[in-house]
């Protein structure tokens, strides 16, 4: 009965199914493939119970959690409070600090504060289901004014962008990702470089720093790495993460190092979309 | 027709459950892989029309949600699909190893395809790394989630076969 109704031979169905991929491959890269339908059908689908069961990973995520060291907790936390200490000392300095920045700013009708930026919250609601890339969805879209090429915040550093946006859910390439690469430059000296994400560097909570191009040696480690102003679509000024190492590169030019990052992608729960796109002139 | 609602539920599931609640067992920075599962147990019970029908629709959601260019993964999971339906027997029971081995194997061929095609070609060619870091671990924990996940589907296989036969229709 089943086979008289699939007359066709599964080699054909793979050759058709094939050809469909091709087609479907060559499309979305030439045209920008629309996936409009697709998209809306699959936000109202699937968003919903992704949704519901994110909660559930994070809650066994959590459990797992509790079955690691203790000694690593106790550890960190001594780590923390030492890090407090010195935060508040810092923060101090900075409040001095702040009065002039402001006056500045003031002065060159500079507004480039996180804080002036409109945002909208989201909840983190599938990751990628694979070893290999590090996008996620989250549960705001066009709906929320989400667009493409928005920047993506948390834990007060950048997070990524908007790679795809549907009715009410958006993909978010961050910046870990293997293929993402980010114009920075460092906020003291202001030298451009470039933040590439690398899975073999992650592995120790790292990404790639590259193309720095500091000839006075004024980049140290422990600098402030941040968005660059000539970035097409990241806004300036936003954290990335310290420089964590930095060496010349052969060419006797550019430095290249590594970078720890500020936040926790592992734990990424919530994020702010910045619902202002760099203006590119 | 009963049959393949169920399979369409399945693969829906799988894909929901491998983004969310999967991604909380991560370990050391990987997680299993069930729709490799998926698709390689069902070519395993109905041959190779269906494995490759299924890894096709498992692999479209993925590319509809986390790909770059649409159709790689629907490509890479229905190819699994039919190699894997080579293995299906017309009568086997309940047995673990050959499975097991076609579903690691699988896993293996997936990651070699994907570092291959989406890593190597941008010159990331430190294959050794990605060989014992990624490809491998997850060849592991997928093999070892199996032997729950491959319980379950082989369950609902029976159960499936069962009320055909039952229903004086056709026979796997």
């Amino acid at each position: 009965m089943r086979k008289k109704r699939f007359s066709l031979s599964s080699k054909y169905v793979l050759l058709l199914l094939s050809v469909i991929c091709v087609a479907l491959a060559v499309g979305s890269y030439l045209f920008g493939f629309s996936r409009g339908p697709v998209n809306r059908a699959a936000g109202y689908v699937i968003t919903p119970v992704q949704k519901g069961l994110s909660a559930v990973g994070g809650w066994i995520q959590d459990k797992f959690g509790f079955l690691q060291d203790k000694d690593k907790l106790i550890q960190e936390n001594k780590e923390l409070k030492a890090r407090i200490d010195e935060l508040t000392l810092e923060n101090t300095t900075l409040k001095g600090n702040s009065f002039e920045l402001y006056r500045l700013r003031a002065l060159y009708q500079l507004d480039t504060e996180y804080a002036q930026y409109p945002k909208v919250a989201a909840s983190v609601i599938a990751k990628d289901t694979g070893n290999w890339f590090h996008n996620f969805i989250i549960n705001k879209g066009k709906k929320d004014g989400v667009d493409l090429d928005m920047n993506v915040i948390a834990n007060g550093g950048l997070v990524g962008k908007i790679v795809a946006a549907g009715d009410n859910w958006a993909r978010v390439r961050s910046i870990i990702d293997d293929s993402s690469n980010v114009s920075a430059m460092t906020q003291t000296t202001g030298d451009y470089c470039v933040i590439s994400g690398s899975l073999e560097m992650l592995k120790n909570g790292e990404i790639a720093m590259s193309k720095l191009y500091d000839t006075d040696d004024n980049v140290k480690v422990g600098e402030m790495i941040v968005t660059s102003n000539i970035s097409e679509t990241y806004l300036p000024g936003l954290l990335i993460g310290y420089l964590s190492e930095v060496e010349l590169d052969a060419n006797n030019m550019t430095k290249s190092g590594k970078l720890s990052l500020v936040v926790d992608f592992e734990h990424i729960r919530e994020v702010f979309v910045i619902t202002q796109k760099k203006a590119v002139q | 027709m009963k049959r393949g609602i169920t399979l369409a539920i399945l693969i829906f599931t799988f894909f929901i459950l491998q983004s969310t609640v999967v991604q909380g067992i991560r370990l050391g920075g990987v997680v299993p892989n069930l729709t490799v599962i998926l698709v390689t147990s069902t070519a395993f019970f109905r041959g190779k029309t269906t494995g490759l029908l299924t890894g096709f629709f498992c692999g479209l959601f993925s590319d509809f949600f986390f790909g770059d260019i649409l159709g790689f993964y629907a490509v890479t999971y229905m190819c699994i699909g039919y190699l894997c339906g080579f293995a299906t027997r017309e009568f086997y029971d309940f047995d673990l190893k050959l499975p097991l081995l076609l579903i690691a194997a699988s896993d293996l061929a997936y990651g070699m395809i994907v570092y291959w095609c989406l890593f190597m070609m941008r010159s990331r060619m430190n294959v050794s790394f990605y060989l014992l870091r990624i490809i491998l671990p997850e060849v592991i924990y997928t093999t070892v989630a199996a032997v729950v996940v491959y319980r379950i589907l082989y369950l609902i296989n029976e159960k499936l076969t069962a009320d055909e036969t039952k229903r004086g229709g056709y026979f796997a």
